[in-house]
C-alpha cells in the first residue's frame, strides 16, 4: 500500500461552548468576563468536536465521512484543509492536497468568468503555468464558453455552479478532501461531480469524502468512516458503516416504539409497532388533541443508503372520525415484498404539511427483509436495485 | 508547497513566517487585483470620484479652517498647506478603513480556503492606496499655480511614506485582527480614525502646538510622517527636534512589530470565530 497520504493521530477539537452560541464577542463582556474571573472567558463550558481520532489514508483510496449532525465531519475536513487548528493531536497530508469546502470559493459577482477563473485558481493555489494550461479545458468542462467576458452577476446559478466546480475539477494534486455538500445544482450537475470525484480516484488520487448522501458514498467510496459526537465509530468496509449508521440513526432503531407525551403539539404519535413481520404492517397509535385539523401521518420507509423507497400517508383512509379529538390507531400495510433484501427504517411524522409543530420522531422502526432464497443466480450479496420483485421473462426465437 | 503539510495545534512560539507569505505572494496580487478591477468596474467615472472627493474636502477645509477659523499656515497658501497634509493623512485612513474591516468581509475565505491570514489586510491596502495616490498630481499642479518649488529636501520624501507606511501596516493588523473577535470594533472604527486625525498636523500646523508639549505630540508617528512630507514638499523648516522626529519613527516601528505578533497569535482562530 505504501506510505499513507492521509495520516492523522489523536486528533482533537475544542470549541468553547460560550463561542458556539454567540460566535461574536463584544468588548464589553471580555472585559467584564476579564474584570469577574481575572482571565478570558474561555475557560468555562467546551465541547469536543473531535476527540482521539486516529487513521490513514493510503494512495488510491475514497474514504467517505459520515455522521450525524455535529458528529464532527465539517470539523475534521477544516482541520486536514487547514483552515482551523486542532486543539491536540496531529494530522499530515502528503503530496498535494486540494481542499473543496465550498463552490465558488474566492468568486467576485462584479468579475467575469475569465476574471473569475484567474482569481478562484490563485486563492485555491493553482500556479500560473497550470492555469493557462488548464484555461480552455475550464471553460470547456462548464460551458460557458460565450459568457466569458460576462459578469457572474449575471450568469444563471447553474452556469455559476458549474463554473466555480469547473475551476475546482481542474486542479492539479494527488489529495482531494471535498465536501459533498458542494454537488449542488440539478441532476445532471450533481452527476458530473461525482463522474469527476469518481475519476479522480481511478487516476490514482487519494480521495477524502465528507457526505451526506449515503447512496454518493455507497457507490464511490472503498472504505467508509462512520463519526458520532467526535469518535471514531466504525472505520472499515463501507457496508458495515452505513449498517451501523442506520441502526444508530437517531438513538436507536426498535421494533416497537412509543413516545412521550408532548402536550404542546395539537397531535401527537403516541406508539409505532409491527402487527406482524412479514406482511409489513405498522400499528400507529396517535392522539388528536385539537380537533378538525388538516394533519395527515405519513410513513417513510428508507433503505441503509437513506434512500426514501417508500412514501405513503393516512389520506388513504376515508373514514372522517380519524382526524376527531381523542385517541385512535391506523394500520398501514406496506408493500415490503417489493424490497430488496436489506435492512429499512420507517419513521413517521404527523401533522399539517410543512408545519413546524408537526410530531416527527427522530426513532425509527427497523426491519430486515431477508434473501428469499435464490441468493445464487443473484448478482452479488442482495443482488442490484432498491427493488427485488419478479419480473416476468419470456423467450421468443430469434 | 507540494510535499505536503503537517497539521499541529497553535504552538507557544511566535513565528511571524514571513517566508511562507512571500511564498503564497500570488494570492496577495490577485486579491488586490479583484479589488482595483472591482472598485473602477463599478462606477465608470471611479477615476474622476477618487479626485473629486479630496477636492471637495481640501475646500471644506480651506473655507473653515483657512477662513474662518484661520489657522496659520506660514508662506504657504492653507489649501496647499492642507492638501500636502491630507492626501499622505487620506491614504492612511482609507487603509486602515478598508484594512481593518477586510477579515470580517473576506469570511467565507477565512472559513473554506486556506492561505497566509495575512495576505487579506495586507492585500487590501493596495486598492485605497492606489486610489489616493492617483490625486498627486492634484497637488503638483495646485503647486505649480501657486508657485511653489520643491527644493533638495523632496528626496526625503520617500522615507516617510515608508514610515507612514510602517505606521498603517501597524494599525490595520491590530485593528483587522481585533475586529474579527470583537465586532463593536467596527464601530470604533470611524471616531478613532478622526480621533486620529486631530491628534496629527492635517488641518494646522506642529508649530500651533505648545513646543513643551510638543514630545507627547510626537509620539503619533503621523506627526512625523505629515511633517516630513511638507518639508520635503515646501522646503518650510520643520517644526520638530530631531529626537522628536525620531519618536515617531520608534511608535510606527512598534506598532508594526506588535501588529505583526498579535495578528499571529489571534490567527488561529479567525476561523472558529469570524
Amino acid at each position: 500500500m505504501g506510505q499513507a497520504m492521509i495520516e492523522v493521530s489523536d486528533l482533537g477539537k475544542r470549541y468553547s461552548l460560550e463561542a458556539l452560541r454567540s460566535r461574536t464577542d463584544t468588548l464589553r463582556d471580555h472585559l467584564g468576563s476579564r474584570l469577574r474571573a481575572g482571565r478570558p472567558s474561555d475557560g468555562g463550558d467546551t465541547i469536543w468536536a473531535l476527540r482521539h481520532v486516529s487513521f490513514e489514508v493510503f494512495p488510491g483510496e475514497v474514504l467517505g465521512v459520515i455522521g450525524p449532525n455535529g458528529a464532527g465531519k465539517s470539523t475534521l475536513l477544516k482541520i486536514l484543509a487547514r483552515v482551523t487548528r486542532p486543539t491536540e493531536g496531529s494530522a499530515h497530508v502528503r503530496g498535494r492536497a486540494a481542499a473543496l469546502l465550498e463552490i465558488g470559493t474566492g468568486f467576485n459577482p462584479e468579475l467575469s468568468g475569465r476574471e473569475n477563473i484567474l482569481l478562484s485558481g490563485a486563492i485555491l493555489g493553482m500556479s500560473r503555468a497550470e492555469i493557462e494550461r488548464k484555461f480552455d479545458a475550464i471553460v470547456d468542462f462548464a460551458e460557458i464558453g460565450p459568457f466569458l467576458e460576462t459578469p457572474v452577476k449575471r450568469y444563471s446559478s447553474g452556469m455559476y455552479v458549474r463554473l466555480a466546480f469547473s475551476v475546482m475539477a481542474h486542479m492539479e494534486c494527488n489529495v482531494l478532501l471535498v465536501d459533498e455538500a458542494l454537488a449542488v445544482g440539478d441532476a445532471e450537475f450533481q452527476r458530473k461531480c461525482l463522474a469527476v470525484m469518481a475519476g479522480a480516484s481511478r487516476e490514482g488520487r487519494t480521495l477524502l469524502v465528507v457526505s451526506h448522501d449515503l447512496s454518493v458514498v455507497q457507490t464511490l467510496c472503498t472504505r467508509a468512516l462512520l463519526l458520532d459526537r467526535g469518535d471514531i465509530v466504525v472505520d472499515g468496509p463501507v457496508h458495515d458503516a452505513l449498517e451501523r449508521y442506520a441502526s444508530s440513526m437517531g438513538g436507536g432503531a426498535a421494533e416497537t416504539l412509543v413516545f412521550a407525551d408532548a402536550p404542546a403539539l395539537p397531535a401527537q404519535l403516541t406508539a409505532l409497532r409491527w402487527l406482524e413481520r412479514s406482511p409489513g404492517s405498522v400499528a400507529c397509535d396517535y392522539v388528536i388533541r385539537e380537533g378538525g385539523q388538516e394533519s395527515v401521518l405519513g410513513l417513510e420507509v428508507r433503505n441503509a443508503a437513506e434512500v426514501v423507497v417508500l412514501y405513503t400517508d393516512d389520506s388513504e383512509v376515508a373514514d372522517r372520525r380519524k382526524r376527531l379529538a381523542g385517541r385512535h390507531r391506523v394500520i398501514a400495510h406496506l408493500p415490503v415484498d417489493l424490497l430488496a433484501p436489506g435492512e429499512y427504517l420507517v419513521s413517521a411524522r404527523l401533522g399539517t404539511p410543512g408545519a413546524l409543530d408537526a410530531h416527527e420522531p427522530s426513532e425509527r422502526l427497523v426491519f430486515r427483509r431477508r434473501d428469499p432464497g435464490s441468493g445464487s443466480r443473484r448478482f452479488g450479496p442482495g443482488g442490484p436495485g432498491v427493488l427485488s420483485s419478479p419480473a416476468s421473462w419470456e423467450y421468443r426465437e430469434g | 508547497m507540494d510535499d505536503g503539510y503537517v497539521v499541529t495545534p497553535a504552538g507557544k512560539g511566535i513565528h511571524l513566517n514571513l517566508a511562507e507569505l512571500w511564498r503564497y505572494r500570488r494570492v496577495m496580487y490577485f486579491l488586490a487585483w479583484r479589488d482595483v478591477k472591482v472598485k473602477y468596474k463599478q462606477t465608470f467615472v471611479g477615476v474622476g470620484w477618487s479626485l473629486l472627493n479630496p477636492l471637495l474636502t481640501i475646500l471644506l477645509f480651506s473655507v473653515v479652517f483657512g477662513l474662518i477659523v484661520k489657522v496659520p499656515s506660514g508662506d504657504i497658501p492653507y489649501p496647499v498647506f492642507v492638501y500636502a497634509g491630507f492626501l499622505p493623512w487620506n491614504a492612511l485612513a482609507r487603509v486602515v478603513a478598508m484594512s481593518g474591516t477586510s477579515l470580517v468581509t473576506s469570511a467565507s475565505l477565512l472559513t473554506k480556503v486556506y492561505f497566509p491570514r495575512m495576505a487579506i489586510p495586507l492585500a487590501s491596502m493596495v486598492m485605497p492606496t492606489l486610489d489616493t495616490l492617483i490625486s498627486f498630481p492634484l497637488l503638483i499642479l495646485m503647486m505649480l499655480f501657486f508657485g511653489i518649488t520643491p527644493g533638495w529636501q523632496v528626496i526625503s520624501l520617500p522615507l516617510f511614506l515608508i514610515l507612514g507606511l510602517a505606521a498603517a501596516v501597524g494599525a490595520s493588523l491590530w485593528i483587522s485582527s481585533l475586529y474579527v473577535r470583537f465586532r463593536d470594533v467596527g464601530q470604533l472604527i470611524p471616531f478613532l480614525l478622526q480621533l486620529w486625525m486631530y491628534a496629527s498636523p492635517v488641518v494646522y500646523s506642529t508649530s500651533l502646538v505648545p513646543a513643551d508639549w510638543r514630545w507627547l505630540y510626537a509620539l503619533n508617528p503621523m506627526v512625523p510622517v505629515l511633517e516630513g512630507f511638507r518639508w520635503g514638499l515646501f522646503g518650510t523648516p520643520l517644526p520638530l527636534t530631531g529626537p522628536q522626529m525620531l519618536e515617531g519613527v520608534i511608535t510606527a516601528a512598534l506598532l508594526l512589530f506588535t501588529g505583526l505578533v498579535y495578528f499571529r497569535r489571534a490567527e488561529d482562530a479567525f476561523a472558529d470565530v469570524v
